[in-house]
């Protein structure tokens, strides 16, 4: 039954394809190549549909890259479809002109190269990047709303999945897109590095605050962790201007997920930008958008913050002042007055130098916490659980010392967790604490974790969790929370004013 | 001309006074430093670095015998202009129970900038506390919206003034209201100034951080403080977090987006005062912390830095009594501290554990104890340094020599020299300004005046080289940047300064405990300072209204670009203004450090060294 429902998809694409060959043709595209691409289309979808029937791991882990090449051909061979679904040119007119005569069919040959590349692989079963390093488009399925999202991946030359690999991450600033949301610039051209590149921006460029790009990057580094043979010890998020915002902001807010973060040409307090008079400075959120006020919680993840000359807005200085403060180790913070808004060569080769050097410690003797919501709330071993006051910053300073010792220091905080403590002091003993100032005693490790809560001004460890409608990770707010989350938008049907 | 009357003052000065209207006249005139009890005043003293006029406005009250608490107001906006207190209509003066100092809204005046606001501001306050009865421990600073002008290290919006002069001065304040507080003033400074002059200031980033509120807002954790933020605010919010996270220990915020661009209401004001009159300066708090970047300001209460890990770098200290009498010092970026009157602190206690980052040490409590980091380790006493060494005193930049009391020394076999010493003068305090401030009581001396009194009571400023004064004669061998022969000597590179020049603060080796500032440039080919274009790279105080200048310890400059601009550049003419720039090191020696410029361009361009 499922194979004849296959079937009747792929011939139903296929005739469709045929028929819109046409179309194709009116957007410049000669027509043998439109006639060749209509038919790799056709025989692709129905491979394609075959494929999606198999229960092989690896062809799952990877179909989605087929069906995005799949789609994106299809775009491009029937752009009236996709702007009658989208309102607008699927390729604008400045786009069209400056793709000229050849532009067109590079890009459509390219695609059909990369399916021939991806599918035969998937039909064998096998990983098709093994034997194809260099630069490509690589698709996941996103678990947030189940669109296809393309990441630009290199795959290190020799690739052998049964070794583990550096993993060097990026989002789009300003400008260009992975994978253009399925119409591709340029899919696949060689480059010879030892460890996993990938640029991650399909939703588009990363901006000031924008949480969806925080939670993109977040599920295309597992996506990628699922692909490709990653050392979770060693990846690194690096980026410039805006992205560079995003590579401080995501480091701030999981410092334990990276080796190293880089920042070129960053901002430190970006929500500068918003206009005043629109939104007061007490806006709720805005201070979110602060990198200032969480840059404490650099303090355990190497950083490199450096920036050129143009501009104040993009002076990272600032953070790396409150940095020399606290005493952070392991940061490069510098001004060039020779870069405008990028980097130099000599420091883009020194930084990627120091980069590789730098690997993820989970378990660091401080930790420093500034967050102000509980969406942000895990900071290596230490997971702030309640805030004493809403949207105000807590602020953490925890010292794992020895003699099985652990000092607090905390504000605005009413619950926290120390976790794996067995990975820092011996779990086995009796373990001090003191929370500001206070000996709370010896005490005893259960499962690995102590907890603590503030009860009428002074803090205990505690057992259990807490019960109730609480905010907590995951049920914290804003608004927005309700979208980086799987959401349905669920249209009323009852009628009225609304 | 004459100014508030003269009402049997307690003390008088000598000064003159500048005449508006554009005419040099100046006159001598006997002005009073004090008022009447029970009158509101506007009145004058003389700046005691370089004699400039500073007025003021003053009311205290009549009748009592005890001390008053003082209230010092810097509101330009709620209250236009005025330095008048009896004008101000949230004072209701008959009723008044406190006395009330108001700030010049516009510093020295003339203008928006200027780098001595914060210290004459100090100085007046100071004047005012010891010359009337004021209560120390009940001193408040009011600053609504867009506080004053003219302060410390200048800024655009005027409110920085008040915040400055707050965390500048931790422990002269009972209690502070600051207005829509900008957390970071160099933005605007940025802004006007463009990318090339940014370039060009490279080595004054330290000073830029300086400016940057946020990064000092540690520093009002112990005082009391009430933030109000206006509708039309941008950043001032981050300013409420950033106190709140650390645990202050009074914060009240006043959020008033209907407020944009005025004045807070007169009855909001009035709660604001109510508010200041309920404090009384705490002077041994349990927690004292301190953040700074230059030793210039490094003391909160009993607790003083003494040596930065780096100079210029940011540090942090917290120290705390705790509940179960243990000390506790936390922090990084300081290498020495000193804990004062711990014997009062600690109530007698004949032992005190201190804990500093978790190392260990028994001390006995006593009026003064200093710590030191030595390797790794934290000792009792404090380090020997070589000399000279930076320290509260003897720190800071070109600008800093200026601050304090100075004297114009160009060389006496010059006559060119004595008009590089004005245009210099005029090119740091006064440059821009709308209406020029009167420089005529700065004392000007040669070479061969100069005694060793005055060296001990002044700061000299040298003008020329070691062989037009002989000041420069005999210290320049023991300078860090030696001057020979016309050449400047850098290290190992050597400038001509036929079109070069020099500017830089080292301690008087005559006088180690004043300093001396020397500027040699290529006289004979005019003046460089009143080069514009130079002007504009060196000295953004040039542009109208937009700062001041920001020298670090030393530049050596070109006098200007010609001959080496690209063509087609917007920045034309700028070129190789600032060749090469910095700080010295905690020793005062010569560093290539975080902040050292180099302009590779001028290398690379041909330019003659």
């Amino acid at each position: 039954m499922r194979r004849y429902a296959a079937i009747v998809v792929a011939a139903l694409l296929a005739a469709c394809a045929t028929g819109l060959a046409q179309q194709a043709t009116a957007t410049n595209l000669p027509e043998k190549l439109a006639m060749e691409a209509q038919a790799k289309l056709a025989d692709h979808a129905g491979r394609i549909a075959k494929l999606r029937e198999s229960s092989d791991a690896t062809v799952k882990l990877y179909l989605p890259t087929a069906e995005y090449l799949l789609a994106s051909l299809r775009n491009y061979l029937n752009p009236k479809a996709w702007e009658a679904a989208n309102g607008r040119p699927f390729l604008s007119k400045a786009t069209l002109a400056r793709l000229g005569k050849t532009g067109l069919p590079r890009r459509v040959k390219a695609l059909m190269d990369e399916l021939d590349i991806v599918v035969p692989a998937l039909e064998a079963g096998r990983n098709p990047y093994i034997k194809h390093a260099g630069s490509t488009l690589v698709a996941y399925r996103s678990p947030l709303d189940g669109r296809l999202l393309a990441m630009r991946v290199t795959i290190p030359v020799r690739y052998d999945p049964g070794k583990r690999y550096k993993l060097r991450i990026e989002n789009s600033s300003s400008g260009g897109w992975s994978g253009g949301q399925m119409k591709p610039s340029w899919v696949r051209h060689s480059a010879t590095i030892n460890f996993f590149s990938a640029i991650i921006s399909d939703r588009g460029e990363c901006h000031y605050g924008n949480d969806l790009h925080e939670a993109e990057t977040l599920e295309a580094i597992a996506a990628l962790q699922k692909l490709f043979s990653i050392d979770p010890s060693r990846i690194y998020k690096s980026g410039g201007s805006k992205d560079g915002y995003t590579s401080v902001t995501i480091g701030m807010h999981y410092p334990h997920l990276f080796s190293a973060i880089v920042g070129i040409a960053i901002n430190s307090l970006p929500d500068g930008f918003i206009n005043s008079r629109n939104l007061p400075c007490f806006a709720p959120g805005r201070e979110q958008m602060n990198a200032y006020l969480q840059a404490e919680n650099l303090y355990s993840l190497p950083a490199a913050l450096v920036t050129g000359f143009d501009g104040d807005h993009t002076n990272p200085l600032l953070m790396g002042a409150l940095l020399e403060k606290i005493g952070a180790p392991a940061k490069i913070i510098r001004v060039e007055p020779e870069a405008g808004h990028s980097e130099t060569r000599w420091t883009r080769a020194e930084v990627a130098k120091w980069l590789t050097k730098q690997s993820l410690n989970p378990y660091p003797k401080r930790v420093y916490v500034s967050t102000n919501s509980l969406r942000y709330n895990r900071f290596y071993w230490v997971q702030v659980d309640a805030l004493e006051r809403q949207n105000h910053f807590a602020r953490m300073r925890v010292d794992v010392l020895e003699g099985n010792r652990i000092e607090v220091e905390a504000r605005n905080v009413e619950r926290f967790t120390l976790e794996t403590l067995d990975k820092l002091i011996d779990a086995s003993g009796p373990v001090t604490v003191e929370i500001n100032d206070i000996p709370l005693g010896e005490m005893k490790v259960s499962d690995n974790r102590l907890v603590f809560a503030k009860r009428g001004g002074k803090w205990a460890s505690v057992a259990g969790s807490r019960g109730g409608l609480v905010k907590k990770h995951g049920l914290s707010g804003p608004v927005m929370d309700g979208w980086i989350q799987p959401a349905v938008h669920v249209i009323g049907t009852l009628g009225g004013v609304a | 001309m004459k100014l508030p009357k003269d009402q049997g003052s307690r003390m008088t000065f000598d000064v003159k006074i500048f005449h508006r209207g554009g005419l040099i006249a100046s006159m001598l005139l006997a002005v009073t430093a004090a008022t009447a009890l029970g009158a509101a005043e506007v009145l004058t003293l003389p700046a005691d670095n370089d004699g400039v006029v500073l007025r003021y406005g003053l009311f205290v009250p009549r009748g009592s015998d005890g001390k008053f608490p003082l209230i010092v107001d810097a509101s330009p906006v709620a209250v236009g202009l005025e330095l008048d207190v009896g004008k101000i209509g949230y004072y209701d003066l008959d009723k008044a129970t406190f006395a009330v100092l108001r700030l010049p809204p516009f510093g020295r005046g003339g203008g928006q900038w200027s780098p001595f606001g914060e210290r004459d501001n100090l100085q007046v306050i100071r004047h005012v506390m010891k010359s009337h009865p004021i209560d120390p421990d009940r001193v408040y600073l009011l600053g609504a919206t867009q506080g004053f002008a003219g302060n410390g290290y200048g800024a655009k919006k005027l409110q920085y003034g008040t915040l400055s002069l707050a965390y500048h001065q931790p422990d002269l304040f009972a209690a502070v209201t600051i207005g829509a507080a900008d957390i970071r003033t160099d933005a605007y400074r940025a802004t006007w100034l463009g990318h090339w002059h940014q370039y060009q200031l490279q080595y004054a980033f330290p000073l830029r951080l300086r400016e940057m509120p946020i990064l000092w807002a540690d520093n009002l954790l112990g005082t009391p403080t009430w933030l109000t933020i206006a509708g039309n605010g941008r950043r001032e919010m981050q300013l409420y977090h950033e106190m709140d996270k650390h645990a202050p220990v009074k914060l009240k915020l006043l959020l008033a987006p209907s407020v944009k661009d005025q004045p807070l209401p007169d009855e909001v004001v009035r709660k604001q005062i109510v508010w200041l009159l309920d404090h009384r300066i705490q002077r041994r708090p349990r927690r004292v912390v301190i953040a700074t970047n230059t030793l210039k300001h490094s003391r909160n209460r009993w607790v003083r830095i003494d040596a930065l890990s780096e100079v210029n770098r940011f540090c942090r200290l917290e120290a705390r009594l705790t509940g179960d009498g243990r000390l506790k010092v936390r922090g990084a970026g300081f290498t020495g501290f000193t804990l004062t009157g711990l014997k009062a602190l600690t109530e007698g206690r004949k032992s005190l554990n201190v804990d500093i980052e978790h190392q260990l040490l028994k001390v006995t409590p006593s009026d003064e104890l200093s710590f030191r980091l030595d390797g790794e380790k934290w000792k009792l006493g404090r380090a020997s340094t070589g000399e000279p060494a930076k320290s509260a005193e003897m720190t800071d930049t070109i600008i800093d020599a200026f601050r304090e009391p100075y004297i114009l020394v160009p060389g006496a076999g010059d006559a060119k020299l004595r008009r590089l010493a004005t245009d210099t003068l005029q090119a740091i305090q006064n440059s821009g300004r709308t209406t020029p401030i009167d420089l005529s009581p700065v004392p000007i001396k040669t070479d061969a005046e100069i005694t060793s009194a005055d060296m001990a009571r002044a700061n000299l400023i040298l003008f020329g080289d070691e062989r037009s004064n002989s000041i420069i004669a005999k210290i320049n061998p023991r300078l860090p940047i030696r001057l020979t022969g016309g050449a400047i000597i850098s290290g190992k590179r050597t400038f001509r300064y036929d079109n070069q020049g020099l500017m830089m603060v080292y301690p008087n080796p005559l006088a180690p405990a004043r300093k001396v500032v020397i500027v040699t440039a290529a006289i004979h080919e005019g003046y460089f300072l009143t080069d514009k274009r130079f002007a504009k790279a060196a000295f953004p105080a040039n542009l109208p209204g937009h700062g001041f200048p920001m020298l670090g310890d030393w530049i050596i400059f070109r006098r200007n670009g010609k001959g080496l601009a690209k063509k087609g550049r917007a920045n034309k003419g700028l070129d190789n203004a600032v060749i090469e720039g910095g700080f010295f090191d905690a020793e005062w020696k010569l560093a290539r450090g975080p902040y050292y410029f180099f302009n590779k361009n001028f290398v690379k361009q041909g330019g003659s060294r």
